[in-house]
């Protein structure tokens, strides 16, 4: 039995194990990331398995793997000189989340949302009969960040012919300007008891297209993401100049 | 997405399964020419494969019935399943289109 005296303080807890970090960066610049950021790097051969996974390049097949086996935080590297501001732990502190860090030519690579949604029902927080509704406001929310966010694209295709391929010829171009590519799209999932939620963040310059309340019209050939949005989620918050997108699905 | 492109007696026939998305535009513009080429009256898409459909889409079909209008060409867009159904219904597409259980 222990008992403590009046006015000594509590002997001090035992220190929180270091949450594991993994990935495919080279062995070194693990090893220093991990310093950096008080974490420890997972041993395979121990069966370890990280926390944090950080990729020099995100991959689907990778990411599928990765998100089945537990790990909370995916971190695409691409060229960037921080992974993120804030450190790594941080990402991972929450229970029932998930962090997704992804440049957005690493984006446009994947069809996110369906990837996403597979690791979140794995982990029992999709509400039965909501997937499908949660699919599409993640894949509108995605594709409003990459295209009019990060790529800085203030209008979808418009009427005329040739509009769509016209459009996308300018995606590609943009996605082959670096400073636009290596822009971060950051996914923040997190379940309770009060349902799902997900925060969709880009680092572009902020769009209005969010402001419109009034609907498209119905042959209108673009903008109809953020009313699919507002008609499928519980809540749908926009924040930060557009850069910012909050969705809600209650149980 | 894959595409398939079937004569009929009264038009054509295009049968869509996986998921439509943006970088599907390059697909449906052969679908979009072989609209052009068409004859008949009728252009059905059949849906019942479609797993996924998103805004931009639903651009396309648009696309599509831009191009039937003035051949006299219905569209009708057949068969869909709930979650393509949902998004086809908040588009209010049933004020376009002629469409089909």
């Amino acid at each position: 039995m222990t008992s403590t005296l009046p006015g000594t303080p509590p002997p001090p807890l035992p220190p929180l194990p270091a949450f594991l970090v993994g990935g495919t960066l080279p062995p070194d610049e693990l090893a220093a990331t991990a310093i950096r950021h008080g974490l420890t790097v997972a041993d395979p051969e121990k069966g370890e398995k990280p926390q944090i996974f950080l990729t020099a390049l995100a991959d689907p097949r990778q990411l599928i793997n990765v998100l089945a086996s537990g790990c909370r935080a995916y971190v695409e590297r691409r060229g960037a000189a921080d992974l993120t501001e804030d450190g790594l732990s941080r990402l991972v502190e929450r229970p029932r989340s998930l962090h997704l860090c992804l440049t957005t030519a690493g984006t446009f690579g994947l069809d996110l949302a369906p990837l996403l949604c597979a690791a979140m029902e794995l982990r029992g927080w999709l509400p039965p009969m909501r997937r499908g509704d949660i699919e599409i406001c993640l894949h509108e929310a995605l594709n409003n960040a990459l295209i009019h966010g990060n790529l800085g694209l203030k209008e979808g295709p418009g009427g005329e012919e040739g509009a769509f391929d016209r459009f996308y010829a300018e995606i590609r171009r943009r996605l082959d300007d670096p400073d636009r590519a290596r822009r971060r799209v950051i996914i923040d999932a997190a379940a309770d008891a009060g349902g799902l939620c997900i925060t969709i963040q880009d680092q572009g310059e902020g769009h209005k297209a969010h402001q419109g309340r009034s609907l498209a019209p119905p042959d209108a050939k673009s903008g109809r993401g953020i009313q699919i949005m507002r008609e499928l989620a519980d809540d749908v918050v926009f924040s930060d100049g557009g850069r910012r997108v909050m969705l809600i699905f209650r149980p | 997405m894959d595409y398939t492109v079937h004569t009929t007696p009264n038009g054509m026939r295009v049968a869509l399964n996986g998921r439509m998305t943006l970088i599907d535009h390059e697909k449906f513009r052969a679908v979009v020419e072989a609209i052009e080429r068409m004859e008949g009256q009728v252009c059905v898409f059949d849906l019942s494969s479609l797993e996924f459909v998103d805004s931009s889409g639903l651009g396309m079909f648009l696309i599509a019935r831009d191009i039937a209008q003035p051949k006299d060409v219905e569209i009708e867009l057949a068969g869909a399943q709930d979650t393509v159904k949902r998004i086809l219904e908040i588009a209010k597409f049933n004020t376009l289109f002629r469409v089909t259980p």
